[in-house]
């Protein structure tokens, strides 16, 4: 049973095999894995809740990471939130979402999706369910719905009944895994949609993927609501870094570093990315229950990212 | 030189402008499999530079017949033996100029490297830059290189968690800025200026204008080697010239500017450099004006980009707000820190001995602090002068001072709720409403008069409980935890001063005692509340406290046993039934410090004192029951 405060953040970190480019490059593979929750890089090691080395297998993946979340929590009306957090190319992708049509390559939110409905036909007949999805993503603290292109400036509300929602958000009803996976087809193509430089645009953007799962007992009456969300988040310049040793060489990040030395009880720093963590912000306090995965690349040629990336994990 | 008008030379320039297009603009474009194609190429037309300028190099140093020979030997100059330093040849010279183009290019490889994720090919370009042009006298032609390419080491550096290293690179650079300000100071050769046919270089004002940037830039990047390091007051200090040097240079987005403005305004207020912070939030509030005017409602209404910009503008005008609250609400609180007794009254001795040293305090040694941490040019200068005016900096003494501070505050607090309003932004607002009740308490330290320190309470009541009752208590769990057990403390303050005022009086009416019980009530009510949010969902009290729980869950069961033995009544089995739920409450605490050890160092005071009362209470208990069976 859980306790209604009872909050819980688990990280776990992923290193993905060398591609092909790397592998014709010649590249050193640097990661040594100890156990099941230690990665050694040069020297020195790096503790998580759990390691996965570039053998685990998707499946393997979404069993450590994701599993436990669906069942017995989210569908017990909590929120649930799963963090991918790596640089670009770490196989961030790779891991939330796969080869999504792939039985084998699938990855963790197509997984969830099908792992959803699978529990929600083993469940008491007297449960009516009703899920909807929500696809945005934030970019330079901008919120663009991933659903509907012509929303793209959409602001966080809350009131005294509802903490912090994406308010005006297209909301999508879903009854199998086939519709889940067809929004996210649909977002993703929607990502092109006005964005002059992708590049530069898929390294600082973060998309998140909304599963809202409300239960109602036809007999008792009694409704229950649960929240997963599923964030890609990158690990380009400035904001959750600041821990990192790295400089920061655009002088638009000066603020990170002034708001890491105003950081205390008796102040208040403005917000650098106030959309996302106003949203998030429930699943780092009470109620809810977190899971980070960490991606990383084995290369020696990413070390330095790797390790800052590393770094992130750790707090 | 020949070599200028050259067609030579005019392809070489050209290639250089075209290297730098795809490395800055092209590059923007590659695909996604494919990321460095453009910086690729303008590698590869770097190389051809640089094989074209040895080309050249051997060239000219045919013609120059050996007078001037190139920076590899140690040759004699101008017939001194030593030329400033050992240096081989003069940065201005032929051979100093041609070092300086070679390195230029050795420096934009370099960053090349770095900028396709190879570091260690990127440090070996950039040392050879260093070392090319170390060989020659510091001099307008090689100062701006000499000063970058330290900056992007110390980057490489940080970048491979070798702090000091960076540091080291960073800091010659901020020495060479200030030594070659001072001796020479004339407008130095820009990066963009090696590649250019004659009479295309910078401007003189352009050229000043890209070496203090590129010397603000070192400046804030050794901000952030020093934070790293963990001197947080060179770090401060560092993050302060980038601010003001962004002004003089006019390099900064208003908006932006501002907010980190008052940010670095909190930093003070950590250090209680009170002055520094007011200044830093007073220009904060100026600069912000610079962004324009607000759009209206109906002008937002009509564009998107418009109600965009009337939202930003707001946020951050709203932003601002809350940090001159923090200001305002952290000076009144560090002044009573100060004149407080052991009892948390004012110390009247305190008092007069600070009013005493203030007095004497020397104005002059803060002007030289201030002269050094101004912000502004001419235009700006005079209105962050005026806001300046408006608070003092120094921590107030007496109410009047206090005052004078609060209200300051308090306009600040509305202004911030007009963004920050309860709809749309419940968690925002509520800090804002915390931090305005926080004004009034500190505000009521200051004050002597009981009845008006009372009123300042039932202010932050009003303010308090209609949001604790309407707030969903499911998602907001820990906001209303905070609602109610402040809601509690202010009820018990006002208990406690009401109790004062009675006891002057030698027999309370029933007007009062009336009062003093509902006060009492209503501090038992929340605390009660917040007890019960503790409880699973069945309903059941946990063994075990968590550690953040801990001593606010024992305080609030140790304060309803004080609230409940305080409560007067003229009616016996009320009394008994009063001070057996007291005893109860006391009879917890002490039970479960028993039980747990280790709760007994966070509720010390509290625990003795209920060990006391464990022990009174039952003989007043049966005092009163022996008084109830002899009344029948």
């Amino acid at each position: 049973m859980v306790d209604a405060a009872e909050c819980c953040v688990k990280v776990m970190c992923r290193f993905r095999p060398l591609n092909e480019s790397e592998i014709n490059r010649g590249d050193k593979y640097i990661p040594k894995f100890k156990g099941e929750d230690t990665v050694v890089i040069s020297g020195k090691p790096y503790i998580f809740d759990r390691v996965l080395p570039p053998n685990t297998t998707q499946e393997q993946v979404y069993d450590t990471c994701a599993k436990q979340i669906v069942k017995g929590y989210v569908l017990d009306g909590y929120n649930g939130t799963i963090f991918a957090y790596g640089q670009t190319s770490s196989g961030k992708t790779h891991t939330m979402e796969g080869q999504l049509h792939n039985s084998q390559l699938k990855g963790i939110i197509p997984r969830i999706a099908q792992d959803i409905f699978d529990h929600i036909y083993s469940m008491d007949e007297n449960l009516e369910f009703h899920i909807k999805v929500s696809y945005f993503e934030i970019y330079l603290d901008k919120i663009r719905d991933l659903l509907d292109v012509s929303k793209t400036n959409l602001a966080v509300h809350e009131d005294k009944n509802r903490v912090p929602f994406v308010k005006g958000c297209t909301e999508r009803f879903v009854s199998s895994p086939e519709d889940v996976m067809d929004v996210i087809d649909e977002g993703k193509s929607n990502r092109h949609v006005a964005v002059t430089n992708m590049n530069e645009h898929s390294s600082r953007s973060h998309s998140i993927f909304l599963i809202n799962i409300k239960q109602e007992n036809v007999e008792t009456e009694k409704k229950l609501s649960g929240k997963l969300y599923l964030v890609s988040k990158t690990g380009a310049e400035g904001s959750v870094l600041d821990e990192a040793k790295n400089i920061n060489k655009s002088l638009s990040a000066l603020g990170n570093v002034i708001s890491a030395l105003a950081e205390g009880t008796k102040t208040h720093v403005p917000y650098r990315d106030s959309k996302m963590t106003r949203i998030l912000q429930d699943s780092l306090g009470g109620n809810c229950r977190t899971t980070i995965v960490i991606c990383c690349s084995p290369s020696v040629f990413n070390e330095a990212e790797t390790k800052s990336t590393l770094m992130f994990g750790q707090r | 030189m020949a070599a200028n008008q050259s067609t030579e030379w005019g392809t070489v320039c050209e290639k250089f402008r075209l290297a730098q297009e795809l490395s800055e603009i092209e590059s923007r474009k590659d695909p996604e499999n494919n990321p460095f194609r453009s910086k690729y190429k303008a590698r590869d037309l770097l190389k051809e530079i640089h094989c074209s300028l040895k080309k050249i190099q051997i060239e000219e140093e045919g013609e120059a017949d050996n007078e001037e020979a190139d920076c590899e030997s140690k040759e004699v100059v101008d017939g001194e033996p030593e030329n400033q330093c050992g240096k081989a040849c003069s940065g201005d010279s032929p051979a100093g100029l041609r070092a300086a183009r070679l390195a230029v290019v050795q420096y934009y490889l370099g960053v090349n490297h770095i900028e396709t994720e190879e570091l260690s090919a990127g440090e070996q370009h950039l040392m050879n830059c260093m070392k090319l042009i170390d060989k020659c006298t510091t001099t307008r032609e090689n100062v701006s290189l000499f000063i970058q390419a330290r900056n992007q080491l110390g980057i490489l550096w940080a970048g491979r968690d070798e702090i000091e290293k960076a540091q080291g690179f960073l800091e010659v650079a901020e020495s060479m800025y200030l030594l070659y300000m001072k001796e020479d100071g004339q407008p130095p050769l820009d990066l963009q200026d090696y590649f250019v046919l004659e009479g295309e270089e910078l401007s003189e004002q352009e050229k000043i204008r890209r070496f203090e940037m590129a010397y603000t830039h070192t400046l804030y990047y050794l901000a952030q080697v020093y934070k790293n390091l963990q001197q947080y007051e060179r770090a401060g200090q560092y993050c302060h010239s980038t601010l003001q040097r962004q002004l003089e240079y006019k390099q900064f987005v208003p908006l932006e500017w501002a907010i980190n403005a008052a940010t670095l305004s909190q930093y003070y207020i950590t250090k209680t450099r009170y002055m520094e912070a007011r200044h830093c939030l007073a220009a904060a509030s100026v600069i912000a004006t610079l962004a324009g005017e607000i759009p209206s409602e109906a002008a937002a209404k009509e564009s998107d980009a418009e109600c965009e910009k009337r939202e930003e503008l707001l946020q951050k005008r709203a932003e601002i707000a809350r940090c001159w609250i923090k200001y305002c609400l952290n000076l009144l609180q560090d002044a009573k820190k100060l004149l407080e007794d052991n009892i948390g009254e004012l110390d009247l001795d305190r008092q007069e001995e600070l009013q005493r040293a203030r007095r004497n305090e020397e104005e002059e040694k803060e002007k030289g602090r201030k002269s050094a941490i101004l912000f502004g040019s001419s235009d700006t200068f005079d209105s962050i002068c005026s806001l300046e005016e408006k608070v003092s900096s120094m921590l107030p003494l007496d109410f009047e001072e206090a005052r004078g501070i609060f209200l300051v505050g308090q306009s600040y607090v509305a202004q911030a709720k007009e963004y920050f309003a309860m709809d749309g932004h419940v968690t925002d607002h509520i800090e804002i409403l915390q931090d305005h009740s926080a004004l009034f308490k500190v505000l009521a330290f200051f004050e002597q008069d009981l009845e008006r320190r009372c009123k300042m309470h039932k202010r932050r009541v009003d303010m308090l409980e209609p949001i604790c009752k309407d707030l969903n208590a499911q998602y907001y769990l820990l906001i209303c935890r905070q609602l109610q057990f402040e809601l509690a403390e202010t009820y018990y303050e006002m208990m406690d001063l009401k109790l004062a005022v009675a006891d002057k009086q030698d027999q309370p009416d029933v007007h009062t005692i009336k009062k003093f019980n509902h006060l009492c009530s209503s501090s038992m009510k929340y605390y009660q509340m917040f007890l019960d949010s503790i409880r699973s969902p069945e309903g059941k009290f946990p063994e075990k406290l968590e550690d953040d729980l801990l001593r606010p869950a024992l305080v609030a069961k140790f304060r309803v046993a004080r609230l409940q033995s305080k409560l007067i009544s003229n009616n016996l089995p009320t009394q008994l039934e009063n001070l057996s739920h007291s005893l109860e409450s006391y009879n917890f605490v002490v039970q479960y410090c028993e039980e747990n050890p280790e709760a007994k160092i966070a509720v010390e005071t509290e625990l003795e004192l209920s060990m006391e009362m464990v022990s009174l209470l039952p003989l007043k208990i049966n005092r009163i029951r022996s008084k109830m069976a002899s009344c029948n």
